[in-house]
C-alpha cells in the first residue's frame, strides 16, 4: 500500500469518527436539554401548584375564622385570598398554555364552585341567617374546599413525581451520552494509534534502511545496494538511489580506467623517450655505413635492412609518443591508401612468418582524410596483430580501402551520450581475417580497456580500446564482425573525407553505396 | 672545423662524432656532457664553426645553454642545431626563441642532419 493511500485513508478515518462525534452532540444535545427543560417547567408549575395551595388553605382558614368570631379583617382576607388564588390560576393557565389538562378544568370548576358557594354562604351570614350560614358552610362549603385542597395536594405529588421523572430522564440521558462521547473518542485514538503504528512503521523503517544504505554508500562501499522490495514510494526512491549507485559505480570504474591508460601513456612515453638516443645510434651508423659503401657491396643490401628496422622503430616510438601526449600529434592530409601499404611493409616480415597472403583490394583514387599519419598506422598495426595472433597457422589477410556516401551513427562510449549522426563522405578500411574469429559473447566487449581472451602476458588488453580511442578522435568509427570461432573477423575502420578534399568519393570509390 | 658538442648520450655522441670525421674531415670536436662541463666554461674561447646541442642533460639544459651563449659575444653568431627527444612544437619554438640556429628530433637521419649542418653553415 503506497504512502500516499496509508495517509489519505488515515485522515479519512478520522474525519469519519469526527463526523460520528459532532452527530451524536448534535443530537444527543438538544434531547438533553429538552428533557432538562421540561424538568425545569415541571418545578416551575409545582411550586405554583404549592402557592396556589396555600392561598386556597389561607381561604379556607380566614372563612372559618370569619364564621365563627365575625371578624371583617378575616372576610377581608378570605377576599385576599380568593383574588389571589384567581390570579394563581390564571397564572397556571397563562403557563399551561396549550396544554391545558383535565386536572385544570377540574380544579379550576371546583374552585369556582367553591367560590360561588362561599359568596352564598357569606351573604346569608351577613344577612343575619347565621344559623343556616353555619350548616351550609360545615355541612358543603368547607368539605368541599377539603376536596379542593386534596385534590390541589394530589396534583401537586403528581407534579412532583413528574418533575423527578424527567429530571432522572434527562441525567440517565445525559450520562448515556456522555458514555457513548468518550467510546467514540476512546475508539478513534485506538485507531489512531494503530493506523498511526502502521504508519509510523511503514515510514520509519524503510527510511531507516534508505538512510544507512546512502550512509554505506557515502563511505566508499561502492558495491552496497539497498534492498527494499516496498511496492510504495520508498520501493522506488530504493530503485532510483541502486540505478544512482549503479552509474556511479561504472563511472567510478571508467576513471580507474582512464587512471591506468595515462599511467600505461606515461611510461610508453618515458621508455620511447629512453629508446630515442641509442635509436639515434644504429640509424646514425647504418646510414653514415651506407654513404661510405658503394650499392654494389653485399653489405650495403644487409646494412640497408639495419637502417630499415631503425627506421620502423623510429616510427613506433614516435607513435608511442605521439599516443603518451594526447593532442600533439600532428594532423595532415593524408592518403588511407599510403598509410596502409606503410603498415604492411613494417610487419612484412612477420607476416612472412606467420604465413599470411595478404590481398590488397584498394580504390584507386580514394579522397584524403585529415589525422595522423602514425597514430592511424597504429591502429592498423594493431588490427594486423591481432589478425596475425589469429591465423597462428596462416591464412589469408584481405585488406579493402574503399570511399562512400551515407549517413552513419558512431556511438559515445559514455554513458546515456546519444550518438553522432554524421552525414557525409567516408574512407573505410577493412581488414578481413581468416583466423579463429570471435566468440558472439566477446564481440560487444573487445573495444574495452584491459578486456583480452589472450594469455597472461600476451596482450594488454588495451590494443583495440586505444585503436577506438585513436579513431574516435579522428571523427571515425572502428567496428568488428564476426561468423564466430573459426570463422575469421573483419575490422572495418570508417574515417571522415577532409571536406576541402577536391575528389569525388562517389565517383572515386570502387563499390559505390555498401 | 671546429665543432661544439653539447650532448650527454655516448651512443649519439659518438654517432655525430663519426658522421662529422666522416664528412667533414679534418675536425675538431670539442665535447661537453652535463651542467659541470659546460660551467667550466673552455668553450668560452669563442671559434667554433658550429654547435650540436641537446636540450635534456644532467643539470643543465640546452634553453639555458643556448641563451648563454648568445649572450657572449664569442658565440652569439655561431650556428646552434638543437637535438632533442622530446619532439614538440612548443620545443622547437623555444630553442628556437632561445637562439637556435637549425632544429632536428632524434632519432634523426644522417641526410637530414648533413642538410641542417650544409643549411646553418651557409647562412653563417
Amino acid at each position: 500500500m503506497s504512502i500516499r493511500s496509508r495517509l489519505a485513508s488515515y485522515i479519512f478515518l478520522m474525519t469519519g469518527f469526527l463526523v460520528i462525534l459532532g452527530g451524536i452532540l448534535l443530537i444527543g444535545g438538544p434531547l438533553v436539554l429538552r428533557a432538562y427543560q421540561k424538568s425545569l417547567d415541571t418545578m416551575d408549575a409545582l411550586i405554583d401548584i404549592r402557592e396556589l395551595r396555600s392561598i386556597i388553605q389561607r381561604q379556607k382558614t380566614s372563612l372559618s375564622r370569619y364564621l365563627l368570631i365575625d371578624e371583617p379583617q378575616e372576610l377581608l382576607s378570605f377576599e385576599e385570598s380568593s383574588d389571589q388564588a384567581k390570579k394563581m390560576l390564571e397564572i397556571i393557565k397563562s403557563k399551561e398554555g396549550n396544554r391545558l389538562t383535565s386536572w385544570y378544568t377540574d380544579i379550576s370548576e371546583d374552585f369556582h364552585a367553591s367560590m360561588e358557594m362561599a359568596t352564598r354562604v357569606t351573604r346569608l351570614y351577613k344577612g343575619g341567617n347565621r344559623a343556616k350560614a353555619y350548616d351550609e358552610a360545615s355541612g358543603k362549603l368547607l368539605p368541599k374546599f377539603q376536596v379542593l385542597l386534596e385534590k390541589v395536594l394530589a396534583l401537586e405529588s403528581a407534579k412532583e413525581d413528574e418533575a423527578q421523572q424527567m429530571y432522572h430522564f434527562s441525567r440517565r440521558i445525559s450520562e448515556k451520552g456522555i458514555l457513548v462521547v468518550l467510546g467514540v473518542l476512546a475508539l478513534a485514538f485506538l485507531f489512531g494509534m494503530v493506523l498511526f503504528r502502521s504508519l509510523y512503521r511503514a515510514v520509519m523503517k524503510p527510511l531507516q534502511i534508505l538512510r544507512q544504505g546512502a550512509e554505506e554508500f557515502g563511505k566508499g562501499h561502492w558495491d552496497h545496494r539497498i534492498d527494499l522490495t516496498h511496492k510504495n514510494e520508498f520501493g522506488a526512491l530504493a530503485q532510483s538511489f541502486n540505478t544512482m549507485a549503479d552509474n556511479v559505480k561504472q563511472l567510478q570504474l571508467q576513471a580507474v580506467h582512464m587512471d591506468r591508460m595515462s599511467a600505461v601513456g606515461q611510461l610508453a612515453g618515458g621508455v620511447a623517450h629512453e629508446i630515442n638516443n641509442p635509436l639515434t645510434a644504429v640509424l646514425g651508423q647504418a646510414q653514415i655505413l651506407l654513404a661510405k659503401i658503394a650499392e654494389t657491396e653485399p653489405i650495403h643490401a644487409q646494412i640497408k635492412k639495419i637502417e630499415q628496422a631503425a627506421l620502423r622503430c623510429k616510427k613506433i616510438v614516435r607513435g608511442l609518443l605521439d599516443f603518451s601526449r594526447p593532442g600533439q600529434a600532428s594532423y595532415e592530409e593524408i592518403g588511407v591508401n599510403d598509410i596502409v601499404a606503410s603498415t604492411l611493409d613494417l610487419c612484412e616480415a612477420d607476416l612472412k612468418r606467420a604465413r599470411v597472403l595478404v590481398e590488397k583490394h584498394f580504390a584507386e583514387s580514394l579522397p584524403k582524410v585529415e589525422g595522423s599519419s602514425s597514430e592511424l598506422q597504429q591502429v592498423l598495426l594493431n588490427i594486423i596483430n591481432n589478425a596475425l595472433q589469429a591465423m597462428a597457422r596462416g591464412g589469408t589477410l584481405t585488406i579493402e580501402t574503399k570511399s562512400f556516401f551515407k549517413t552513419l551513427s558512431i556511438p559515445d562510449r559514455r554513458q546515456g551520450v546519444p550518438p553522432k549522426v554524421i552525414e557525409g563522405s567516408w574512407v573505410e578500411v577493412s581488414l578481413r581475417d581468416t583466423g579463429v574469429g570471435i566468440a558472439k559473447e566477446h564481440l560487444t566487449r573487445i573495444f574495452e580497456p584491459f578486456f583480452t581472451t589472450k594469455e597472461i602476458g600476451k596482450g594488454t588488453g588495451l590494443g583495440l580500446s586505444v585503436s577506438m580511442g585513436i579513431v574516435r578522435k579522428h571523427g571515425g568509427d572502428l567496428t568488428v564482425e564476426s561468423g564466430g570461432l573459426n570463422r575469421g573477423s573483419t575490422f572495418r575502420m570508417t574515417l571522415p573525407v577532409r571536406k576541402t578534399s577536391g575528389t569525388n568519393p562517389m565517383r572515386a570509390s570502387k563499390g559505390g553505396m555498401p | 672545423m671546429r665543432v661544439l658538442l653539447v650532448e650527454d648520450d655516448p651512443d649519439v655522441s659518438e654517432t655525430i662524432t663519426c658522421l662529422l670525421e666522416n664528412f667533414y674531415s679534418p675536425v675538431e670536436i670539442h665535447h661537453i656532457t652535463d651542467g659541470d662541463g659546460f660551467r667550466k666554461g673552455t668553450w668560452r674561447v669563442g671559434g667554433w664553426d658550429l654547435v650540436i646541442l641537446d636540450l635534456m642533460m644532467p643539470g643543465i639544459t640546452g634553453f639555458e645553454v643556448c641563451e648563454k651563449m648568445r649572450s657572449l659575444s664569442a658565440t652569439r653568431k655561431v650556428p646552434i642545431i638543437a637535438l632533442t627527444g622530446y619532439d614538440t612544437l612548443q620545443n622547437e619554438e623555444r630553442i628556437k626563441a632561445a637562439g637556435a640556429t637549425g632544429y632536428l628530433a632524434k632519432p634523426f637521419e644522417v641526410p637530414k642532419l648533413l642538410e641542417e649542418i650544409k643549411k646553418v653553415l651557409v647562412r653563417s
